[in-house]
């Protein structure tokens, strides 16, 4: 199912072009019903503070449903946890992966940066400290092109 | 009590959240127009580098010792600057900004709180939010929290948070504090003082109030009761109003031509007008400086400035340019090598408070439309501002600020700048699927 929504850029975007339109005759019976407007800042974005933008390049985040040039809303407030898509610092660069946490009987703790694409291959790690830099909340794709 | 947090190294540090592979080098930003160091990571202090040495003194041993060199972006450090400001008043709400990379929060209200604590709750806090390493300085007023930042800072041992409030601790840190080094205290007094045998914070410390007061007036009297622990310099949250705005650069070039200099003072005096749009107030008061490079004892030294006052407060960039050139013209003399040249603009009042003339001033008539004129036409400007918003700064400006060839020299030079990381969509950080 699909819900339609009616979307608004107000948080950028100032159109002053109708400001001097009067309004004539019988008021729009639909003004009692009027609501905020989406905006997708306030829906995508839950605090500024600690929110980047990210650009992810290359294909070994498809099977999560990353693309390449996909732009990725990134928290940086949140916690990774097993199986968060996060942005991980690997010898000097960022990387998109899905982070593993196991508890292995006789191995102890395992940490894994995991591509989701068969022909990368996964990252060990010894520990998820200082190396993620944020976690992925969403990604929007440019359909259009 | 109040805390001063502190960005470690701010400018080297914004430049590490987005480019990793910097953590552990040697980095240093430096100023407006590449001329000197204003930021270095620890790395490239322990190579010897001084704060605020000219950079073409340090070139070599940048080359030869790898150290990466970057161009101030201030619209980068703007921006993570306010990221760690909300993050820290998401824990303590009252914060003022200090500067760029400092803050003091003032800590009433959170007595039950172990202090050292809770400094360490917002320092890990920062760190994961904006990736920006700090540290905090803890005590009963301003100054002293100074001087316990300094300790959280050079200390290994306290994890980057200070709290200083034991008498006899505060007491060996304060004649361990040449007094120059105190929150305040200019070379003027360092030298007085030292007259008087003051040579460290304790030995002012130690001083009768009378005496500090006689020699210092009241603002040392102020300082004085700070440091034995009597707040005197409150926490200002709300950011006083501005008195006046300041653009002005040095060229890159020294330039000896009035069309170079026109060109300059245009792009200062409409983004003047544009800072003064963007807070909604007016100015009365257009003021251009030039100078000669007062270095360069080859030179012919010249320096001068002139303020006109406009008929009608104004914050059109029309308006603005066109009496900073009359003042330009003023001042301007050929046969200099000139070296930088600004516009500040002052008396300022809030834009639906201007006053309105009786009379016009006939003298500048011919030339153009009046403010008055300009008050019915502030389409344009908001035009131009919504259009610069939209599709980046400098889209639309006015014809004066264009560029020439022979007018190339007076810009800022950036030459190893960083991308607008978080403010410029082409810009964004890039991560790899791969």
């Amino acid at each position: 199912m699909l819900e339609i929504y009616r979307p608004s850029f107000e948080t950028v975007l100032y159109l002053p072009l109708y400001t001097d339109k009067v309004s004539a005759g019988f008021p729009s019976p639909a003004s009692d019903y009027e609501e905020e407007r989406i905006d997708l800042n306030q829906a995508l974005i839950a605090r500024p503070s600690s929110t980047y933008m990210v650009r992810a390049q290359g294909n070994s985040m498809v099977g999560a449903g990353i693309f390449d040039h996909d732009l990725l809303v990134v928290d940086r407030s949140l916690t990774a946890k097993d199986g968060s898509v996060v942005i991980a610092v690997v010898h000097g660069d960022l990387t998109v992966k899905r982070l593993r946490i196991r508890n292995e009987v006789g191995r102890g703790r395992t940490v894994v940066l995991a591509a989701e694409n068969p022909d990368y291959p996964d990252i060990h790690v010894q520990s998820e400290d200082s190396m993620i830099w944020g976690v992925v909340c969403y990604a929007v794709r440019d359909l259009l092109k | 009590m109040i805390g001063l947090q502190d960005c470690n190294n701010f400018y080297v540090s914004c430049e590490r959240v987005f480019n990793p592979k910097l953590e552990g080098k040697p980095v240093i930003v430096l100023s407006n127009n590449d001329g000197a160091v204003v930021s270095r990571s620890n790395e490239a202090k322990s190579l010897g580098v001084p704060m605020g040495i000219p950079y073409f003194q340090i070139k070599l041993l940048a080359e030869m010792e790898n150290i990466h060199v970057y161009s101030s972006n201030y619209t980068l450090y703007g921006d993570i600057s306010g990221r760690v400001l909300s993050t820290v008043k998401d824990i303590v709400p009252d914060v003022e900004a200090y500067s760029i990379d400092e803050q003091f929060l003032d800590f009433k209200g959170m007595k039950h709180r172990d202090l050292f604590q809770l400094g360490l709750e917002i320092k890990n806090k920062v760190k994961q939010h904006t990736g920006i390493p700090t540290c905090m300085g803890i005590a009963k007023t301003k100054t002293l929290a100074k001087v316990a930042n300094h300790i959280a800072k050079k200390s290994l041992t306290h994890g980057g948070i200070y709290v200083l409030e034991h008498k006899k601790l505060i007491e060996t840190f304060l004649s361990l504090t040449p007094v120059g080094d105190l929150w305040g205290i200019g070379r003027q007094y360092v030298k007085k003082l030292g007259s008087f045998g003051v040579r460290t914070a304790f030995d002012l410390y130690k001083c009768k109030e009378s005496f500090v007061r006689q020699q210092m007036t009241v603002v040392g009297q102020r300082l004085w009761h700070e440091l034995h622990g009597t707040p005197c310099l409150p926490i200002e949250q709300t950011s006083k109003p501005k008195q006046n705005i300041c653009t002005s650069r040095s060229f890159s070039a020294l330039q000896t031509d009035l069309y170079a200099l026109k060109e300059a003072v245009a792009n200062h005096a409409s983004a003047c007008a544009e800072k003064l749009r963007g807070e909604s107030s007016v100015a009365n008061y257009v003021q251009v400086f030039i100078n000669t490079n007062p270095h360069r004892s080859e030179d012919d030294q010249y320096a001068n400035s002139h303020t006109w006052t406009l008929p009608v407060a104004s914050n059109d960039s029309r308006d603005l340019v066109r009496f900073a050139f009359l003042a330009l013209q003023k001042i301007f003399k050929i046969g200099y090598k000139y070296q930088k040249c600004g516009v500040i603009v002052s008396g300022l009042v809030p834009e639906n408070a201007r006053q309105l003339t009786l009379f016009e001033s006939t003298s500048i008539r011919q030339e153009g439309p009046t403010p008055l004129d300009r008050m019915q036409d502030t389409r344009a400007m908001e035009v131009m501002d919504v259009l610069n918003k939209r599709y980046g700064s400098g889209v639309v400006k006015l014809g004066a600020t264009m560029s020439t060839t022979q007018t190339e020299g007076w810009k800022m030079q950036r030459s190893l700048l960083s991308p607008r990381y978080t403010t410029k969509f082409s810009d964004i950080p890039v991560a790899r699927c791969s």
